[in-house]
């Protein structure tokens, strides 16, 4: 059934050192992880990395996924004929996803806030986001995002997995497979406080993919809990008395080898030394105790309301720093205002912008901004059209998203949705598109990042996606 | 699409209409110019990148590049109508008119440049362009009929295989060993010797059920083996394929490719109440060796076959909750489109489980590589669109779909009490959303609030005479607001709704209005429906009957498409006319809502005095006792049974022609099924997929047995059959297998016997021998490929050996949790045999993800075998493992030192330490320090943990 590559295939009896590698980083990327590793310690070499198909710009991704999805018109795609005509009728057909009661009036509703133009580029942004407002000149905005899903749950898998009604991969999982991972003692792919619900699992799953590539989790449904870890990471005794149980353990792995000449053997005493290492260094990545004062105050850690989102972006740049190549964090379930608009989005923007600003500042305080792709948005936006008397309904048709940093223009706009915010026009990106480009960054194309399964060769991007080059800085 | 003959252009799966019409366009001088000074470089610059001979692109199979490429179109039909602006594709696209249709894709055209087009399609498409279609396309047929003659799809031959001729006459056990045997003398190669028994005894046992031996049974099996030899291995096979364990073992990889959970996964994880009988069906089935084609036909059409007893019934209709167990994104707001996701969903799952195709890859376009087209597909979707999964709400909410259940036959009185409860459970259903619907105020009420939706316009919709004014005062409203005439004008305002109904039938007219005492009491009210005008008063000081809000105003006949019209005025009237919104609900939906309402003693139920709140905890407390009750989680038959339409590149709403419900041509070459009216064609289906001329069905399971026991397939691509798959390693054993099994009737009991006694599943592994060097994978089964234990008999091991685990058979796992399964499933308090724990979706248990288990949302027939760090972690710190080494510790502790030890190996490994090993263990426990039993804990840990245990020889 599933073309495995071999390594993760239990029939292959011969091994070798070469086979232990393979086992332990898994991926056609298994090879590149060392070579990553190396082509990063020697400097530019100029040599592509095996697995990648192009000089990648960005090397991780932090994706700042904001569940329920946040009003484009609210925050950074400023409408002034909206604005101008708050209370009158949209002169074009609303789409047909909409509650029929908000459809059959469809009057638009301005924005509650005020809009400015901010730095040197002069972008928008709403008085909601006040501190990533400083960043303006960082940011390339997308004002043409369109997606598949009219309801949460298809939009939310269509977002994470590139498909709103079947099992596929997740993104961070094809990054993963593709990739490999730059520290062997951490996984490739890590989701901060994922949802629950709306597929769940599956927005971080590998689905046919190898295990080994699903997202590994800390925390849950946009909460981090204070004592967030990876799952069977602590050995509940003393490093010593573990030392010596892995001694003869691993010497009774050793002689078993000897008899049996099993490669998954060897992979699992490869991968026994793995967990060790990885028990040590994982703990000290998560901690966030030794993170100066300064630091933890701008992302807002230890007040309220920013506490929580602070620390999910501060272990967020901590993973990055260390070597992860997908880093999700997610709010929790808390942006879908069908009604109380205003208190909603002023709560949850208090919540996230002072980490997001923050965690902007540090990247790029570090220079790590340079090569790590920062993704801002929900699974889709609202709409200019007022539903019941203080709420906007879903809107795939036409919403924003952001990037910064790794490879994209900083300061820019791209795209258009019409007068009113509703329906991108100009440029459109699909949210296809917007994976075909995300992969770019990261030096994988698209259409050859494939994986044979029932007969057939899977990407993320099914059939669609086109790279949109425009944005590359 | 234009015309109704098709052909096939493009290359395979693109189809593409004709036109009728012969497109005979003027091609004057000045229209010619026109195109090439104004049309041409449009085309050239928006167009030729996505549909250009040059680009190697024709998106959605339209060229742009030659007259011919428009005129024919793609698949959507013609792109230009010559003269015929209106009809022209191309106009329609360019103009951003229709959501789904948008060209240029990604950015609209000025227009100035839409005009330029629009102009020439006026003038009559003038285009010079010659280059003909054929030339850019190549055609592509499936050679059905040479398909039906290959290894995998070619009906069983009458003559037996013959049994190939061996030199070693001895070697032989079986005669499927003479099939093996052949080829390695064939190849000359030399077949491992025998296992040694304690090796050959631990296989057995967990082959066949899932544990290992006890030391003690271990030891037996040795001894009579060196006592009785080939009599021993027989008993001690007979004795395993006997036991309740070898079905919940072999259940276990049907319920794989089942894709069987107790929950949805998808969108909303709600629980699978009664998912676990379809388990427990499984389970049974192997154990009672229930004839294959039996197995196959019940999981198929299991509601629609005949029954003689209740008990016969109860089992067919548990087994048919195999078509609805697939993962549902049950929140689709177009519900056509989870129809259709659902019946692909089965289409898949069959096609792969039972016939090794890829039939969900024909969806979109023909196969890419197998003979199966997008008519195959399309003729099997009608069958599976004719069967109904997804069905009305679930939990109240009027956006979830809920999935059908099917009481199963129980005595009497039990039966009726049933039936009772099922209908309880609808009618509060229907009850919460009507009191949700009257609680709320202040402009939420929406269609979502309506106990029968119907088609509802509000007061927005009509179309007024004079000025009425707009009010929100009254919260008894629907929508944001209504409007009245403030007793002005009296006969110069009217309100007309023009109303648009999507099927014919007779409906419920209904009006809404907020009552009051100074309303007027004759608003007249004319009803325009298919079988005339009619005249109606209402009397607007009354509450309105229907969640106090509409009233109906009488039933009417309408015709779809056809005009129906509500209009109200204040002709005559002196009281205040109240206009908020006209309803039409189709009297079938009320019927049903009345007999519900009958059985619940017509409103006299205590339910009907129920808040809202307390409706709810009914709710909740209902579906808690219809968590245990005599449901299945069956298809049935729809009530709308009938073909469906192929679906142009898939996509829901682009319609091809209607496609006549068959089954793949690849296996079925004689004409399509006759299916009686009002039947989806599944019992067609069963009988004809079970049909003795199916060699595939055959050849595909017993390669599953094959593969289950000797490590890989005869055929390694166990559910894939086709040109992508790999090629059977011994083409006449699958064949042999496959007639036997056949002759046999479908006995899976007896096929696996044979496979365990034969000499081929004996072998040692033989690591060194020549032959592990030549034939790494080993194709030619020449000896024995070890395997890694699965996540399920690792668990169960460690939870046995640890003296925890429990062999009860479970019955109705999930019950005891909420509505849905998110994270709420700790399978470390539950010591039973995993193939009973709840199976949540998104949320395996930690213990079976970990090793591989399979992905519950799809159908798996060979899982995959990773090697990760996790599993190390898990092996070294999980605290199942730990606590199953500290009761074993703790049971080697009464032993004295060396004794202690070789209790611990004999009890995890089945076998004694040799002198080294004992030296170091002891000395390893001696330098534990002061707690000896802590250090014995360890030492069962590192056994457990030791991948000895976790490898099976």
């Amino acid at each position: 059934m599933n073309s495995v590559s071999a390594c993760h295939r239990f029939d292959a009896p011969t091994f070798s050192r070469r086979t232990a590698l393979k086992t332990a980083a898994c991926g056609f990327g298994s090879l590149a992880f060392s070579s990553l590793a190396s082509a990063a310690a020697a400097g530019a070499s100029g040599a592509l990395p095996i697995g990648l198909h192009h000089a990648p710009r960005a090397r991780r991704v932090i994706f700042l996924f904001m569940h329920g999805g946040p009003s484009q018109v609210d925050t950074f795609d400023y409408k002034p004929r909206l604005q101008a005509d708050d209370g009158k009728r949209l002169p074009f057909a609303p789409a047909d996803n909409l509650d029929p009661a908000a459809a059959s009036q469809a009057k638009l509703m301005g924005s509650p806030w005020a809009f400015q133009q901010h730095g040197q580029s002069g972008l928008w942004c709403s008085e909601l986001f006040p501190n990533v407002a400083q960043h303006m000149d960082d940011l390339c905005v997308i004002r043409s995002m369109q997606s598949k899903g009219q309801s949460h749950g298809q939009a939310v898998c269509m977002m994470h997995t590139g498909a709103d009604n079947f099992v596929r991969p997740s993104l961070g999982s094809w990054v993963s497979y593709g990739l490999g991972t730059e520290n062997a003692n951490l996984p490739a792919f890590v989701s901060i406080s994922p949802p629950a619900g709306h597929g769940g699992p599956r927005n971080y799953g590998s689905a046919f993919l190898p295990a080994a590539h699903q997202g590994t989790t800390v925390g849950r449904s946009g909460k981090l809990g204070k004592e967030a870890t990876f799952r069977f990471l602590d050995s509940g005794s003393t490093p010593e008395r573990q030392h010596r149980k892995l001694e003869l353990l691993q010497a009774m792995n050793r002689e078993n080898l000897e008899r049996t000449r099993l490669a998954p053997v060897e992979g699992m005493i490869a991968s026994m030394e793995l967990a060790f290492r990885m028990q040590q260094e994982a703990p000290e990545v998560m901690n966030l105790d030794g993170e100066p004062e300064h630091i933890k105050d701008l992302y807002g850690i230890g007040k309220e309301p920013t506490d929580n989102y602070g620390r999910q972006c501060l272990l967020a740049r901590r993973f990055a720093e260390a070597g992860v190549r997908f880093i999700q964090v997610s709010t929790g379930y808390t942006w879908d205002q069908h009604s109380g608009l205003v208190k909603g989005h002023e709560s949850n923007c208090a919540r996230v912008d002072r980490p997001i600003a923050g965690l902007l500042a540090d990247l790029k305080q570090r220079g790590l901004l340079e090569d790590t792709l920062v993704v801002w948005g929900g699974e889709f936006g609202r709409t200019p059209i007022v539903q019941g008397v203080n709420g906007r309904d879903h809107n795939p048709q036409g919403f924003t998203m952001w990037l910064a940093g790794g490879g994209v223009k900083s300061g820019h706009v791209h795209g258009e949705t019409d007068e009113f915010g509703y329906y991108a026009v100009k440029d459109k990106v699909h949210m296809h598109d917007l994976h075909a480009t995300l992969l770019h960054l990261m030096g994988i194309d698209h259409e050859r990042l494939t994986y044979r399964y029932a007969g057939r060769d899977f990407r993320l991007t099914d059939v669609y996606g086109h790279v949109v080059r425009e944005i590359f800085a | 699409m234009r015309s109704n003959c098709y052909i096939r252009v493009l290359g395979p799966g693109i189809l593409v209409a004709l036109l009728s019409a012969s497109p005979a366009a003027s091609a004057d001088s000045g229209g010619t110019t026109f195109f090439e000074n104004e049309v041409r470089p449009l085309l050239v610059k928006h167009c030729y990148e996505c549909h250009s001979q040059e680009s190697g692109k024709a998106k959605g199979g339209l060229l742009l590049d030659r007259r011919e490429g428009w005129a024919t179109g793609g698949d959507a039909g013609p792109a230009v109508v010559p003269g015929k602006v209106a009809e022209s594709l191309l106009i329609t696209s360019v103009r951003y008119e229709k959501a789904d249709l948008q060209m240029p894709p990604k950015s609209r055209l000025s227009a100035a440049e839409v005009a330029v087009l629009e102009r020439w399609v006026a003038m009559g498409a003038p285009d010079p362009r010659g280059d003909s279609l054929a030339a850019a396309t190549q055609k592509k047929q499936i050679d059905f009929a040479a398909a039906r003659q290959t290894w995998a799809y070619r009906e069983h031959q009458s003559a037996p295989v013959p049994l190939p001729d061996v030199k070693n006459t001895d070697w032989p056990r079986e005669e499927m060993d003479r099939f093996v045997l052949a080829r390695l003398e064939a190849a000359e190669h030399q077949p491992a010797p025998d296992a040694p028994a304690r090796a050959l005894v631990r296989r057995l046992y967990y082959d066949l059920t899932g544990l290992p031996p006890s030391p003690a049974e271990a030891d037996a099996f040795v001894d009579s083996m060196n006592r009785e030899g080939e009599s021993a291995l027989t008993t001690l096979v007979d004795r395993l394929l006997a036991s309740a364990s070898f079905g919940e073992t072999w259940g276990r990889h049907w319920l794989d490719l089942a894709r069987y959970a107790d929950s949805n996964g998808g969108d909303r994880n709600y629980t699978y109440y009664q998912a676990w009988r379809y388990r427990n069906y499984v389970i049974d089935a192997f154990n009672a060796d229930k004839p294959f084609y039996t197995f196959v036909k019940e999981q198929l059409a299991g509601d629609l076959l005949p029954w003689s007893t209740d008990a016969q019934r109860r089992e067919q209709l548990v087994a048919s909750t195999f078509l609805t167990l697939g993962p549902k994104m049950l929140t689709e707001r177009d519900k056509e489109k989870i129809r259709l996701d659902v019946a692909d969903e089965q289409i898949d799952t069959v096609g792969r489980a039972f016939l090794g195709l890829t039939l969900g890859c024909a969806r979109c376009h023909d196969h890419k590589f197998d003979p199966v087209s997008q008519q195959d597909y399309y003729a099997l979707a009608g069958i599976f669109r004719s069967t109904q999964v997804v069905m009305g709400t679930r939990n109240g909410c009027v956006n979830v779909a809920s999935w059908v259940e099917l009481p199963l036959p129980v005595p009497e009185p039990q039966r009726g009490e049933l039936e009772q409860q099922v209908t309880r459970l609808e009618l509060i259903m229907r009850l919460k959303v009507e009191k949700d619907f009257k609680q709320k105020s202040g402009g939420k009420k929406t269609l979502d609030d309506l106990p029968l939706a119907g088609v509802v316009y509000d007061e927005a919709d009509a179309e007024l005479t004079g000025a009425w004014k707009s009010s929100t005062l009254s919260p008894k409203r629907f929508g944001e607001t209504y409007i009245h005439d403030d007793r002005q004008e009296k006969g110069g305002r009217q309100a007309l709704f023009r109303g648009s109904l999507p099927e014919s039938g007779v409906y419920e007219v209904r009006v809404a209005y907020s009552p009051g005492g100074n309303r007027s009491r004759s608003v007249p009210v004319t009803v325009e429906a298919g079988d005339g005008v009619h005249e109606i008063t209402l009397d607007q000081t009354k509450e309105p009957a229907v969640a106090g809000l509409f009233q109906p105003v009488g039933r009417f006949e309408f015709k779809k498409g056809a005009r129906a019209n509500v209009m109200l005025s204040n002709r005559g009237t002196s009281g205040y006319v109240m206009v908020d919104a006209v309803q039409f609900v189709a009297v079938k939906d009320i019927e049903r809502e009345a007999e519900v309402l009958a059985m619940s003693g017509g409103g006299t139920d205590p339910l009907f005095k129920m808040s809202a709140g307390e409706l709810s905890k009914a709710l909740t407390k209902q579906i808690d006792e219809l968590k245990d009750a005599e449901l299945a989680m069956a298809p049935r038959d729809a009530e709308d049974a009938g073909d469906c339409h192929l679906r142009i590149r898939g996509e829901v709403a682009q319609r091809g022609p209607l496609v006549k419900r068959n089954f793949p041509q690849v296996l079925h070459s004689g004409p399509p099924p006759v299916i009686p009216a009002g039947a989806s064609g599944r019992l067609e289906l069963a009988n004809w997929i079970t049909g003795p001329q199916n060699g595939l069905l055959d050849r595909v399971m017993v390669n599953r047995l094959w593969a289950q026991l000797f490590r890989r397939g005869i055929v390694g691509t166990v559910d894939n059959f086709g040109i992508q798959g790999e090629t059977p390693t011994h083409p006449e054993l699958l064949e042999h297998l496959a007639q036997q099994f056949r002759a046999s009737g479908g006995s899976m009991k007896a096929l696996i016997r044979e496979m365990v006694l034969s000499r081929t599943y004996r072998l040692a592994a033989a690591p060194e021998s020549k032959l592990a060097a030549v034939d790494p994978e080993n194709r030619f089964f020449g000896r024995h490929q070890p395997r890694r234990l699965s996540a399920e008999e690792l668990r169960d091991s460690l939870l046995l050996l640890g003296g925890r685990l429990s062999l009860e058979r479970g019955n109705a796992t999930a019950s005891s949790y909420g509505e849905d399964l998110d994270g709420k499933v700790d399978a470390t308090k539950l010591p039973v045999r995993s193939v009973y724990l709840p199976m949540a979706r998104n949320n395996l248990a930690a213990d079976l993800e970990v090793f591989d288990a399979a992905n519950p949302e799809v159908t798996v027939g060979e899982r995959a075998t990773t090697t990760v760090p996790t599993q190390a972690l898990y092996l070294l710190n999980s605290e199942v493992l730990q606590a199953q080494a500290r009761e074993l510790g703790a049971g080697a502790y009464l032993h004295d030192n060396p004794d202690a030890v070789k209790h611990l190996y004999r009890s995890v490994l089945g076998r004694v330490p040799h002198p080294a090993e004992l030296q170091r263990a002891v000395a390893f426990i001696n330098d534990g320090g002061s707690d000896r039993e802590q250090a014995l804990a360890d030492l069962a840990h590192i056994l457990l943990a030791s991948t000895e245990f976790l490898f099976l020889d």
